[in-house]
């Protein structure tokens, strides 16, 4: 992951060096490669120059007359003509994205003394000159005529390299070198405790729900997933483990953007979360990382039930609210002029029990929960040499130890945190049910005020 | 790339238009019009942040494997670098927007929404951009960054 404003500006170098392809050597198909390249990176110019200028425009502002900044500025202000239809290079908008948050990084790295940091400014104009050159051969291989159009094109590429004034060693300096991302050190060991942690705060029951309960979802999709590419599991488990994967990650997926929950989101497990993810995903495998695995699975289907149980409160109370303007999409005529008002000033409304979207919500968690991977998989017990001995299940008061019965764990942990009866009821009853089809509905609505606090 | 502003509005805020309020009653007529530039400055902030979180959380959610289909790590933890990038930009102060959040348009792959959330993120001016961005926006240039080619073009 790029962590510095150099990282940053060194991938987008990368990237544009990507842009270069072999073409083919007979005439015919060499042309119409080089034509559909040349329309893609066209197209993707405007951006990649406006992003150039950010980075420029923070570095060096005694350039700004110069004919590059001016070139660039046409670029980026205008609407080429044909590129519409055409979808713009990948790698020049990956440059360019880079290019954007490396402006970002050299602006809040940057000594507000240092009036210019020539070597960050060379690094962008090498960007562009490179890139304006790649763009000006595939130009001169469109046709006959495309000689005119790379001429203009290697002319940029010519006027950047002649404004660098530094070498490729000359341009790195201390301010570009700081980190700008937090960087994902920990043991992940110690990332799965504070999981589990922050996920069992904010599942239990409580009159304001998190607003990051959705991702709890999606952590559990991610430690089955990576569970099911461990090393050490059999081909049973593997399976188990994928089905759950799915399971979960369709949890997480019913809840769609337009469905949200008031409040602030919680910092805890933000963190816990991308110090998870960071973990178990990445290049090859590590004894390191089978064994957190293993340790958070342990949790993972106890936070599942507390999951399923706090999404069943959270609905069955409408603390959660979704778009007036989705809604009204889907409710029967005569629709409450309530929400036809919300809908027009475009504000949040609770999300009533029937609504297609909390349906899902509830029906995912209990399907995820019923799922038979998720709470008849035998428990397994962590490794010990790393201090693992913190993980078992006995030492959990949530739990009971040892291999879960399905129906009982579900109570009781229903029980243990702390969730209405009817809840504790319906999870039992879900545990251990072919089906879900219908989730019995209840409890007080909310008004809107209430759950409008923090969404406009 | 075509970015729409289609909630571009010069509305301010309850708390604003009283400070608008406050600054006329007093006569301060140089005072009150910095107030409203300073509103609309602020409103406009609000609209590229709320639009810019609305474009990653719908790429977070295209990301998310549809059906039965399998859980493909990889854009798995594409998806929720997204979510990352969306709670750090409501850490910078972007609020959910109802409208924004409900909009499929641009519709597109989640590489091109989030190239789209970079540009829009982009043309925040250099002094109305909160510290916190930086985090942000590099976040979102990993999250474009693990995204394969065909999600992007």
């Amino acid at each position: 992951m790029a962590t510095s404003a150099n990282d940053l500006l060194d991938e987008a170098q990368a990237q544009i060096w990507a842009l270069a392809q072999e073409l083919p050597a007979r005439a015919r198909p060499r042309r119409a490669e080089a034509r559909a390249a040349f329309a893609a990176q066209v197209a993707a110019w405007p951006g990649f120059a406006r992003a150039a200028l950010r980075v420029l425009d923070a570095t060096d502002r005694s350039g700004e007359r110069s004919e590059v900044r001016q070139t660039l500025v046409r670029l980026a202000s205008s609407s080429i003509r044909g590129s519409r239809d055409v979808a713009p290079d990948a790698h020049l908008v990956r440059a360019a994205a880079l290019l954007g948050a490396g402006a970002d990084a050299v602006t809040a790295g940057l000594d507000a003394a240092v009036a210019t940091d020539l070597g960050t400014r060379d690094r962008v104009l090498a960007a562009v000159e490179s890139a304006a050159r790649f763009t000006g051969a595939y130009a001169e291989h469109t046709s006959t005529r495309g000689a005119n159009t790379a001429a203009r094109w290697l002319a940029l590429s010519a006027q950047a390299g002649g404004l660098i004034e530094t070498t490729p060693v000359q341009r790195r300096s201390d301010s570009t070198a700081t980190p700008i991302l937090g960087s994902q050190e920990a043991p992940l060991v110690a990332a799965v405790d504070r999981w589990r942690r922050s996920a069992q705060a904010i599942l239990a029951p409580s009159p304001q729900p998190s607003a990051s309960l959705p991702r709890v979802a999606t952590s559990l999709a991610i430690v089955y997933a990576a569970a099911a590419q461990a090393s050490d599991v059999s081909d049973h488990d593997r399976g188990s483990h994928r089905a759950s994967a799915r399971m979960w990650a369709a949890a997480s997926k019913a809840w769609p953007p337009h469905v949200q929950i008031p409040g602030r989101p919680d910092e805890d497990l933000h963190h816990a979360v991308t110090a998870l993810r960071a973990g178990l995903v990445g290049a090859g495998r590590s004894a390191e990382r089978d064994t957190a695995t293993a340790a958070a699975l342990q949790y993972a289907d106890q936070l599942g039930t507390l999951y399923a149980a706090r999404v069943v409160d959270v609905v069955d109370n409408r603390l959660a609210v979704i778009s007036a303007r989705r809604l009204v999409s889907e409710l029967e005529r005569p629709i409450p002029t309530d929400v036809i008002q919300a809908a027009r000033s475009g504000r949040w409304v609770p999300l009533p029990t029937h609504a297609n979207a909390a349906q899902a919500i509830t029906s995912t968690a209990l399907a995820a929960v019923r799922q038979p991977g998720v709470l008849s998989a035998p428990v397994r017990t962590a490794q010990p040499e790393l201090g693992m001995d913190r993980y078992t299940r006995d030492a959990d008061p949530l739990t009971g130890g040892g291999t879960l019965d399905p129906e009982a764990a579900a109570a009781r942990r229903a029980s243990a945190a702390g969730f209405s009866r009817s809840t504790r009821a319906m999870l039992s009853s879900a545990t251990n049910s072919p089906a879900v089809d219908r989730v019995p509905r209840s409890g007080p609505a909310q008004s809107p005020e209430q759950n409008t606090r923090r969404h406009r | 790339m075509t970015i729409r502003y289609s909630r571009c509005r010069v509305d301010v805020s309850p708390q604003s238009a009283m400070m608008v309020s406050m600054a006329i009653d007093e006569s301060e007529h140089e005072r009150g019009r910095q107030v409203v530039d300073q509103a609309r400055a602020g409103s406009a902030l609000e609209v590229a942040l709320g639009r810019a979180h609305a474009l990653v959380s719908r790429a977070a959610h295209g990301l998310l494997p549809s059906g039965d289909a399998d859980v493909d790590v990889e854009q798995f933890s594409a998806s929720m670098q997204c979510s990352e990038v969306a709670h750090l930009l409501e850490a910078c102060g972007a609020s959910p927007d109802a409208d924004a959040l409900s909009d499929d348009s641009p519709s597109g792959e989640p590489g091109e929404l989030l190239a789209t959330a970079a540009e829009v993120l982009d043309e925040i001016p250099v002094d109305q951009r909160p510290t916190r961005l930086v985090s942000a926006r590099g976040h979102l240039a990993a999250a474009i960054l693990s995204l394969p080619d065909t999600t992007i073009s």
